[in-house]
């Protein structure tokens, strides 16, 4: 595959946007803007134009039941079982990630509610994460054990989301959060199940000060804890 | 967990990224979220490249099966996840038609259709400017430049296949599709600054 330079990306990035180029010349234009971050912008902005050309077509209501039945069919089919099947663990682990990406997403939305933000800021803007400048990272125990996972965003207020695993002592945790200075800050205190918990407050600190978090069970143990790199 | 597993129902506001996150970690409340939110404009499209109300509800069944089946493999540096369902159709459409030997709708006939037409759903009323804006934008184009621009966007026309089709030579054809774009774009950033 030859390589491609940002004058002749340029000429190439209307089709793109468009979804029309195909073949090497796709390739090469995929993999030039791997690396440039200013002909990946001028596709962003190429392609939201091409966006707003879908505003032409007539929007039609869905027939009576569509949504049920597309359920129906979701039910009956497991996205990436198949892929799962042939590359294992490399997919399972993709897969939790989608898992954890998509329970935190919920939980913050459902946290923004609750908290009194407005919802469509967390969740509506396109072609933007849901977590513009998170950080995510897992809870480990002392000994390495994967024990939850915490993300924290100042999208579009200082939040934190902290998951437990399920199967640790029932009880109150404490979250203290550590900073690029160096002190901790005690984030709040939450209860835990036997099944584990999600837990969602909002930062006291910004969220790009934070440098890692400690979950402290019952009896001031430290359980787990994250570092944000 | 205590406060939320992925088939509980949802909470407002979920981005399509979120939503996408969790179609493919398999959660149906998600899947039937993301139908929910982009149905209407998918059975528009359809509709319009297949021209008949059934073949289009199995194209719009497949193009959300896609979704959900390879949801994960969505990029959004690419485009936005309507772009992407938009190309899904329009691909299952062409296919379709294909298959069954149909005869095409002609680009001619949604070119007018496109100029023409209002939306029978009173979405929102920023929505029903935004789509007189985007007419007028397209309006404003040169005949030939419009032509090679839905051609590319509905009927996912390659360089080569509008070259073809207008008997112009390919070099002519991408210059008519990047000039297009770039006036659009153009055109509707001055807009949005009005």
């Amino acid at each position: 595959m030859s390589e491609m330079d940002c004058a002749v990306f340029q000429d190439a990035a209307a089709e793109l946007a468009l979804g029309i180029l195909t073949g090497p010349d796709r390739a090469a234009a995929l993999k030039h803007m791997e690396r440039c971050a200013s002909c990946q912008a001028e596709v962003a902005s190429l392609a939201a134009a091409a966006d707003r050309l879908l505003d032409l077509v007539p929007a039609r209501g869905a027939p009576d039941g569509f949504e049920s039945r597309m359920a129906a069919v979701f039910r009956q089919s497991v996205p990436g079982q198949a892929a799962r099947r042939h590359r294992g663990k490399g997919a399972c682990r993709k897969l939790a990630g989608w898992r954890r990406r998509y329970r935190l997403a919920v939980a913050a939305a459902a946290a923004a509610g609750a908290l009194g933000f407005g919802l469509h800021q967390i969740g509506a803007p396109p072609q933007q994460p849901a977590y513009s400048g998170a950080e995510e990272a897992a809870l480990r125990t002392p000994a390495g054990a994967r024990a939850g996972e915490v993300a924290v965003t100042d999208v579009p207020q200082p939040l934190l989301v902290m998951l437990v695993s399920p199967g640790g002592a029932p009880g109150w945790y404490h979250c203290y959060l550590r900073t690029s200075g160096g002190w901790q800050a005690l984030a709040g205190a939450f209860h835990v199940g036997r099944d584990g918990g999600v837990w969602v407050s909002r930062l006291p600190v910004p969220a790009g000060d934070l440098t890692g978090a400690r979950l402290v069970g019952p009896g001031g143990i430290e359980i787990a804890s994250a570092t944000f790199t | 967990m205590s406060v939320m597993e992925p088939d509980d129902s949802l909470p407002d506001g979920l981005s399509d990224e979120a939503l996408l996150a969790g179609m493919a970690a398999g959660a149906v409340a998600a899947g039937t979220a993301f139908v929910r939110r982009h149905q209407s404009r998918v059975f528009g499209l359809a509709l319009v490249l297949v021209g008949d109300p059934g073949l289009a509800e199995d194209v719009v069944q497949e193009v959300f099966l896609r979704a959900w089946l390879h949801g994960a493999s969505f990029d959004a540096r690419k485009g936005s996840e309507r772009s992407w369902l938009c190309t899904i159709t329009r691909n299952l459409a062409i296919d379709t038609l294909r298959m069954r030997q149909a005869e095409p709708v002609d680009p001619g006939a949604l070119l007018a259709q496109l100029a023409l037409a209002d939306s029978d759903l009173s979405d929102h009323v920023t929505k029903l400017e935004d789509a007189e804006r985007v007419r007028a934008a397209v309006r404003e184009l040169p005949a030939p430049q419009r032509r090679a621009v839905v051609l590319a966007a509905f009927f996912g026309r390659t360089a080569e296949e509008i070259s073809r089709m207008e008997q112009i030579p390919l070099g002519t054809a991408k210059t008519r599709i990047r000039t297009a774009m770039l006036r659009l774009r153009s055109t509707l950033a001055e807009e949005a600054r009005r």
